[in-house]
């Protein structure tokens, strides 16, 4: 007897008879998460954990966006609360409502589904390095809507290191029990198998080896073949109910019928085609650490070890292609000293891997660092690295370019300097309520909010405004209706007389948040040529009316 | 109409309207004002406006929406009622060609009519709703029009609009304490003094009060589609647009005043008023060199021989004369031969229409042929529609074969053209749950909450939404946020929201219709629309016809055409008119209350009075019709009526008792009981001395009192009327609170009679002619209140043999079979008349998602190319595609080939369309012969059930019967037997769910139809009752109820107290899919 390798974990034998067997080896131990959209909203928010609630998901109607709006909410997965009153995956919103009332929902969060998936499948790798999740979402298909995806962990040969393949389901279910997780496991020759097992079983930990897997499979549901809701509905009207009865069918006649999506399907599940898989990647963090017998205990020492660590990260950016975003200092002491470690976080405006500017910005984020009883492990992260592009330079630009990246370096010095929170850039904001007008945001995200508002009017608009208006005594013009212009008006105990004044502007509180009074703003210059810009504000209360000044600011 | 709809919403800050206005000194006159017709742009009304300015001592105000006259006749309207109030008809026109705004007040009428013509055309260019304007088309309408530029402009552009209008030409500014008012007005005055252009002042007014500016805001965030927070500077930085005092206008524009005083000069100089509109009636239907009087009256009398073949009656003559004369006097010749003209060319299409309303109830609508109700056997009463007719023109609807109806418009807009003729539009206002929404998601609460407080709308509208409520939605009372959206929401209710179509009425003039209003684009293809709702038509006194669409009339019109085409009907031809009257036969059927699809009278309400009520002649069919409504039923007319009519019936010399012989006179029809509107109206004149207008106000006032009251003020009047004239106080009490029960639900005589004939019409086809009823209502859904699987089970009931949806038989509608007849059929033994009759063949229309082209296409291969033998062959002669092969397949629509459901649907799917290269599937008789599982009965009836709503098969409840019957419940056949289940016995029934409904008038009951295999079960269900088993009563396929048995006479009901899913116990059903998860 011969052995040969034909797919991915397949062997043929060749039998005496000279026919080609196609025996499986491979084991794949599929985790199927029935409700992993609404498990994992439940584990953050525990005190729903009782409560009928759902996550549901807009289904645009007639694709390509047009139209606008429209379309039909689904619930994709019921909490158990919300199962028992009978709202369940594959529901309209509206029908859901109409059962139980009460329902409260939660839009879904298909990427942070998927990421979380990851991560729990990266846990999973202290079981087999090969850990992947699922297959990919089928386009048009409205059934993957509702098929939560799985992890499927290649097991083949780990069970020499758990002692047997029971040991490996039994500790894999007692995980997924402990984290809170409803689950059912299955293992199987090939994924295809083991997915629809663990879907369509009733008993969870089933074991299934290549000899049983044709028989364990045909008396399964066609649906567990992972195919498109039509063909699934094609199969059940003819009365296939069981991936038996298709399997019994002459394999020339399926697929004029179904296409070749439901022969691919039968060969994957029985082994006969090979499945692909993509295994979740592990990406190595960018860092470097130095640990020392003796501590660290004077800045310049700390210094030369971030030359050191620097000079690593470089290295390792540089084979990327990439440069830092934000670099991570941890300082440790002697855990025997009971001090907290020492953290410093630096952010860059653009990826850089200089390492002579990474260093000074490191430098001037431990300016002024207590040592204290000196560290013996420091290390040095980049959480956040992006690809440099290359940066064509021109001949008359370079200058201007220079400046650029000059005026940013200043910026992130001064940044780590002061503080993020003390270097900011103004951006505009579309109210017309001058203190509002603006908002300072951080100098990395300024591009983000500049000229979504731009300004107002073409009025002008003091150079200086006063954080908080200053009360100040004004003659005003007599008038009938309090509205007449400022003549004169007394700040800081001079008196400046109004020669000219423009206005009034008249801005209306901003109702929404509560703030109802109308403000006159006037433009005045005075006779020494200083310009002001002052408001009045009239209060009404019952039959007393007041009127109030207010000096918001100065035009220089 | 003195009352209309939107001042009933009217919610402005003046309690009380001002009745007139004393222009005040210094003057002002404001001409640049948006109201909410200038749809989420305006925060007022356009009444709020005219009383604000009115209260302000304005000389005059111009209403001057963006490209729309829509408003107008609402501000007219409140303008009319303020003595020495001048309103200008304007409009703001904005182009989209960079030229600024422009406001436009028409001179007089020729410049009104001009400015319509301008705004029609921009309007008839866009999609609906919009308006797509140039310059040079306002250069060509610019004739008499007072204009103003709205600034910023400069002088190049002022340039052709001065040329063009000279003096008529000012230079509109505005000062809105932006800052830099100085220095518009500055560039303003040196623009003006440049050009020669006059400047005039206003303050683009958006609200009568600057407290709107709240909803302003808010109307403007819905249009911009943002929240509040996001809206920035697209809303206005004050509320300075509202409508300031003269004294404030003046002080504004200190600097320069003569601007106020061209603004007074404008408004001086537009002559015209909305009261200057001539509307006059089509001529089209009068031919040349006739009087239209003359041609009337020699209509009238061919007509009447028709009608009349033995002659005419001088009662008749007597009638006819009086009402001619009513007609010519109050020129209304026009509007009757537009109507007939409009009757007469449906006829000669052979489409079935009638006639209703206050003028349709005259004897020479029927002599026209407008009406089938014959004045010789009734009291029609024409005083209503002659004292109507003095303050509003003259109404009919007509009702139009439903299928059809599209055809008349179109020759409406054929004979009449596009400019003389228009749908009348219909203003959607702001209502409950509307108005929360925009304004809920304007001030960025979430689509979740929105939903919640949206559900408790409910409460709102009964005036009660308290704290409590909130709290259950989930919305916290005291959150100041929610607050302002209710404060807000309850201030945009009744707000215009936009212009849409109305459901049949069409206007026609004889002069061009957009002489008098501007026309838009409809969103339906060939429909045009003016801007004036019908309330807007009644104020300026335009004609309007309804066309409506009615089911019924399509399917009776089937249905003889059907008769008439019966081997055995050559020669003879059936007609509405021609059917035999006063059958005892169809009176027999209709006492059982045997009347499933027969019209009006087929619901559950009718079919529970028919055994009551036993129907015997016509006049009879006219009272079911119209007791069975919400008015009568709330005024407590049925029982006393009920009551008389058994005793009636049990002793033939029983005297109805009347309190007078004048009211004998009045009420002897309804046996004492008034049930009809013009009865309430003779009652008020005969008993309680009212004149026929003050009748007809008590009229207008029963229709309006629900939402506003004043009943109350006739209430002395008809009660000391009656007391006066010797009646008993309980008696006029009583008489007094029936009329109120009438409210808007109350049927006139005319049309109650109009609809009995349909009523007739249905039930004679129905009884003489099974099978044809059973395929004309078939072919005429979705109509009437059962589904084609109760109407098929009920023709089956009556004897018809019906047979299955068959490639080789089937056409798209259902058709009648001659060839065998119906021997052999299931049913109760006494209503076989469908036994010997046509066989009914099901169409391919029964077949859910087939298109009728494919269906189309079968027949017409089968027709050319013979019976079909195979399914490819089948597809190569009809050109099909795959998936309606299998949708037939699975429809079992292959029976004649020998083929069942799954062989049938294993070939469609081989026949691909687009066969694989490898992998080609024709021909494929040769290949391997497959054994699928045979589908299990169960199976085939539900398959039958998914594929065309009805099996022919079995009933499915037949297959739990058995199951069914161990847990006692008993079948709805059984349920009849009196004996075995007397009145409050508690049984147990179960069935398919027909129908679920919560009527209006029975609070918070559920009615639920059940069906199993040998009837259907009525369940009444209190609302606590259901809401407890809410998701079993809404999702069970088999539902069971358990409750007591309750009797009335033939009627039975069973009053729940609990309820089951048995679905589970149909095998089959619970195999699908959805259980894997």
């Amino acid at each position: 007897m011969r052995e040969l390798i034909v797919g991915q974990h397949i062997v043929g034998k060749e039998t005496d008879s000279k026919s080609l067997v196609l025996v499986p080896t491979a084991r794949y131990l599929c985790v199927h998460l029935p409700h992993w959209a609404i498990t994992r909203r439940l584990r953050r928010r525990p005190e729903l954990l009782d409560k009928p609630v759902v996550v549901v998901e807009t289904v645009r109607r007639g694709g390509g966006g047009g139209g606008g709006g429209g379309g039909r909410v689904d619930v994709v997965d019921g909490s158990p609360a919300a199962m028992k009153a009978g709202v369940g995956p594959g529901m309209s919103l509206a029908e859901g409502r109409a059962i139980c009332p009460g329902l409260l929902v939660l839009e879904r969060q298909a990427e942070k589904d998927r990421l979380a998936l990851e991560a729990l499948g990266r846990w999973m790798t202290r079981f087999t390095p090969f850990v992947a999740t699922g297959w990919p979402v089928e386009k048009g298909d409205k059934g993957t809507l509702h098929r939560p995806m799985p992890l499927l962990l290649n097991v083949a040969g780990c069970e020499r290191f758990f002692g047997s393949m029971e040991i490996i389901v039994r500790e894999v279910r007692a995980a997924l029990k402990r984290f809170g997780l409803p689950a059912r496991v299955a293992v199987a020759p090939t994924p295809g198998a083991a997915w629809a097992l663990a879907w369509s079983g009733k008993r969870s930990g089933r074991i299934v080896g290549a000899d049983e897997l044709a028989e364990a499979v045909a008396g399964l549901p066609v649906e567990a073949l992972r195919l498109c809701g039509e063909i699934v509905a094609s199969l059940r009207n003819l009365g296939l109910r069981t991936i038996g009865q298709v399997m019994a069918l002459p394999r020339e006649t399926l697929p004029s019928r179904f296409g070749e999506a439901l022969l691919r399907r039968l060969d994957e599940v029985l082994g006969a085609r090979a499945d692909l898989l993509l295994p979740l990647g592990y990406e190595v963090p960018v860092e470097a650490r130095l640990e020392m017998d003796g501590a660290v205990e004077s800045l310049e020492v700390l210094w030369l070890v971030l030359q050191e660590l620097v000079g690593r990260v470089v290295t390792d950016l540089e084979r990327r292609c990439e440069g830092a975003r934000r670099l991570e200092l941890i300082c440790k002491s002697d855990p025997a000293d009971g001090l907290p470690p020492v953290v410093r976080t630096v952010a860059l405006s653009r990826p850089s891997r200089d390492g002579r500017r990474l260093i000074e910005l490191l430098r001037c984020a431990t300016e002024k660092l207590d040592c204290g009883k000196g560290f013996v492990d420091v290390r040095l992260k980049v959480p956040l690295h992006e690809r440099m592009t290359a940066e064509q330079m021109c001949l008359l630009e370079s200058e201007v370019q220079a400046d650029q990246n000059g005026f940013e370096q200043l910026m992130d010095r001064l940044t780590v300097r002061l503080g993020a929170e003390n270097v900011v850039c103004p951006v505009a904001v579309a109210s017309y309520i001058p203190e509002r007008a603006w908002r300072g945001a951080g100098f990395h995200e300024r591009n983000e909010g500049v000229g979504q508002g731009g300004f107002a009017t073409a009025i002008a608009r003091p150079t200086v405004l006063l954080k908080t208006p200053a009360e100040v005594r004004v003659v005003a013009e007599p008038s009938d209706d309090r509205e007449g212009r400022p003549a004169q008006m007394t700040y800081m105990g001079r008196v400046h007389r109004l020669a000219h004044v423009l206005g009034p502007e008249r801005l209306a509180g901003e109702w929404w948040r509560g703030h109802g009074k109308v403000r006159d703003y006037y433009d005045a210059l005075d006779e020494t040529g200083r310009r002001f810009w002052l408001f009045r504000v009239v209060t009404q209360q019952e039959e007393s009316v007041s009127v109030r000044w207010f000096l918001h600011g100065m035009f220089l | 109409m003195p009352e209309s709809a939107h001042e009933k919403l009217y919610t402005g800050a003046l309690a009380e309207p001002p009745t007139s206005v004393a222009p005040c000194e210094p003057g002002y006159a404001e001409l640049d004002v948006t109201s909410n017709y200038s749809f989420l742009r305006g925060a007022s009304h356009p009444d709020e406006l005219v009383y604000q300015a009115a209260v302000l001592g304005y000389r005059a105000m111009a209403l001057t929406d963006i490209n729309s006259l829509a408003g107008v006749v609402r501000a007219y309207e409140a303008a009319r009622k303020v003595a020495g109030f001048k309103l200008i008809v304007g409009a703001r026109v904005v182009f989209v060609d960079g030229t600024p705004d422009l406001l436009v007040w028409p001179e007089d009428r020729e410049a009104y009519t001009r400015l319509c013509r301008l705004l029609t055309r921009g309007r008839r260019r866009a999609p609906k709703g919009e308006c797509q304007l140039t310059l040079e088309d306002f250069l060509e309408y610019s004739e008499g029009q007072w204009t103003g530029l709205c600034l910023p402009a400069d002088a190049p552009a002022i340039g052709p609009l001065y040329e063009a209008l000279g003096g008529r030409l000012s230079l509109a500014v505005n000062l809105s304490l932006t800052g830099d008012d100085h220095d518009r007005l500055e560039t303003a005055m040196a623009l003006s003094r440049q050009t020669g252009v006059p400047l005039l002042a206003t303050n683009h007014v958006h609200y009568h009060d600057p407290s709107r500016r709240t909803l302003q805001d808010v109307l403007t965030c819905t249009r911009h589609g943002c929240t509040i927070h996001e809206a920035g500077y697209r809303l206005f930085a004050n509320a300075e647009r509202y409508l300031k005092t003269p004294e404030q206008m003046h002080r504004l524009f200190e600097a320069y005043p003569k601007a106020i005083a061209r603004g007074l000069e404008v408004a001086a100089a537009c002559r015209f008023s909305l009261a200057d509109l001539k509307y006059e009636y089509p001529t089209e239907a009068v031919p040349k060199g006739v009087l239209p009087s003359a041609h009337l009256r020699e209509l009238t009398y061919i007509g009447a021989r028709e009608r009349y073949p033995d002659g005419v009656s001088a009662k008749v003559t007597a009638l006819l004369e009086k009402e001619l004369k009513f007609i010519c006097g109050s020129k209304y010749e026009s509007y009757f031969l537009t109507v007939h003209d409009l009757v007469r060319e449906a006829r000669s299409r052979g489409i079935l229409c009638q006639g209703r309303g206050s003028a349709a109830n005259s004897a020479v609508c029927y002599c026209l042929g407008v009406t089938s109700v014959d004045p010789e056997k009734f009291q029609l009463v024409f005083e209503r529609f002659a004292s109507e007719a003095r303050s509003e023109p003259p109404d009919i609807d007509i009702d139009f074969e439903h299928e059809r109806r599209e055809e008349i418009i179109q020759y409406v807009y054929a004979r009449y053209g596009r400019t003389h003729a228009g749908m009348t539009a219909s203003l959607i206002t702001y209502r409950g749950r509307s108005a929360v929404r925009d304004v809920g998601k304007a001030m960025g609460l979430s689509g979740d909450l929105l939903d919640q407080l949206a559900d408790k709308l409910d409460w709102w509208h009964k005036g009660t939404l308290t704290a409590s409520h909130l709290a259950e939605a989930g919305v916290d009372p005291a959150d100041p946020m929610i607050r302002r959206v209710l404060e807000v929401t309850a201030e945009v209710l009744g707000f215009p929201r936009h212009l849409s179509q109305h459901v049949g009425g069409m206007v026609i003039a004889r002069s061009p219709l957009c002489d008098l209003v501007p026309i838009e684009n409809a969103s339906m293809a060939d429909r045009t629309v003016i801007e004036w709702d019908k309330d807007d038509l009644d104020v300026i006194g335009l004609f309007k016809v309804d066309m409506l669409a009615l089911g019924m009339l399509t399917a009776i019109s089937k249905g003889m055409a059907y008769i008439n085409a019966s081997p055995g009907a050559e020669g003879r031809k059936l007609e509405l008119h021609t059917i035999p009257a006063e059958d005892p036969a169809v009176y027999d059927m209709a006492s059982d209350a045997d009347t499933v699809g027969v019209f009006q009278i087929e619901s559950r309400a009718q079919m529970s009075m028919l055994p009551r009520l036993q129907p015997r002649r016509f006049y009879d069919l006219v009272i079911e019709v119209a007791i069975v409504r919400p008015g009568p039923i709330q005024g407590k007319m049925v029982h006393p009526y009920l009551e008389r009519r058994q005793r009636l019936r049990a002793d033939p010399s029983y005297q109805v008792p009347f309190p007078s012989d004048e009211l004998r006179e009045v009420l002897k029809e309804t046996l004492g009981v008034p049930l009809f509107q013009e009865q309430a109206m003779r009652l008020a004149i005969v008993a309680a001395g009212f004149t026929p207008t003050e009748a007809d106000a008590l009229r207008r006032a029963m229709a309006a009192w629900k939402r506003h009251g004043g009943l109350a003020k006739f209430h002395d009047k008809f009660v000391n009327g009656m007391l006066g004239r010797g009646y008993q106080p309980d008696f006029a009490e009583q008489c007094f609170q029936q009329i109120s029960g009438f409210g808007e639900y109350g049927f006139p005589e005319s049309h109650a009679a109009s609809f009995a004939k349909l009523v007739y019409a249905s039930a004679w086809i129905k009884r003489h002619h099974p099978a044809a009823f059973a395929a004309c209502l078939l072919n005429s859904q979705p109509m009437g209140f059962y589904a084609p699987a109760q109407l098929v089970r009920d023709a089956r009931e009556h004897g018809v043999t019906v047979r299955p949806v068959d490639v080789n038989a089937s056409e798209w509608d259902c058709t009648l079979e001659y060839d065998t007849g119906c021997a052999a059929a299931e049913g109760r033994e006494k209503r076989r008349w469908g036994v010997g009759g046509p066989a009914l063949r099901l169409g391919f229309r029964q077949v859910k998602g087939m298109r009728q082209t494919d269906a189309e296409r079968i027949v017409s291969a089968r027709r050319s190319a013979g019976v079909f033998e195979s399914l490819a062959d089948m597809q190569e002669s009809a050109q099909l595609e795959t998936g309606t092969l299998d949708r037939l397949a699975r429809a079992d629509a292959f029976a004649s080939m020998g083929l069942s459901r799954r062989p049938a649907s294993w070939e469609a799917l081989a026949l691909s369309n687009k066969p694989l290269p490898l992998w080609d599937g024709r021909g494929e008789p040769d290949g391997p012969k497959v054994a699928l599982p045979v589908m299990p009965p169960a199976d085939e009836v539900l398959a039958d059930y998914a594929t065309a709503g009805l099996s022919l098969k079995r009933h499915p409840v037949s297959f739990a019967r058995q199951d069914l019957g161990r847990e006692k419940v008993i079948t709805a056949a059984a349920l009849q037997e009196a004996r075995r289940f007397p009145h409050g016995a508690k049984v147990s029934v179960a069935g398919l769910v027909l129908v679920r409904q919560r009527p209006g008038t029975a609070s918070g009951v559920v009615f639920i139809t059940l069906e199993d295999e040998t009837g259907v079960v009525n369940i009444i269900a209190w609302a606590a009752i259901y809401e407890r088993y809410r998701r079993v009563a809404r999702h069970a396929t088999l539902l069971q109820v358990t409750g007591t048995v309750q009797r009335d006479g033939q009627v039975i009901h069973v009053l729940a107290r609990r309820m089951f899913d048995r679905t589970a116990m149909i095998p089959g059903v619970l195999q699908a899919s959805r259980d894997f998860h």
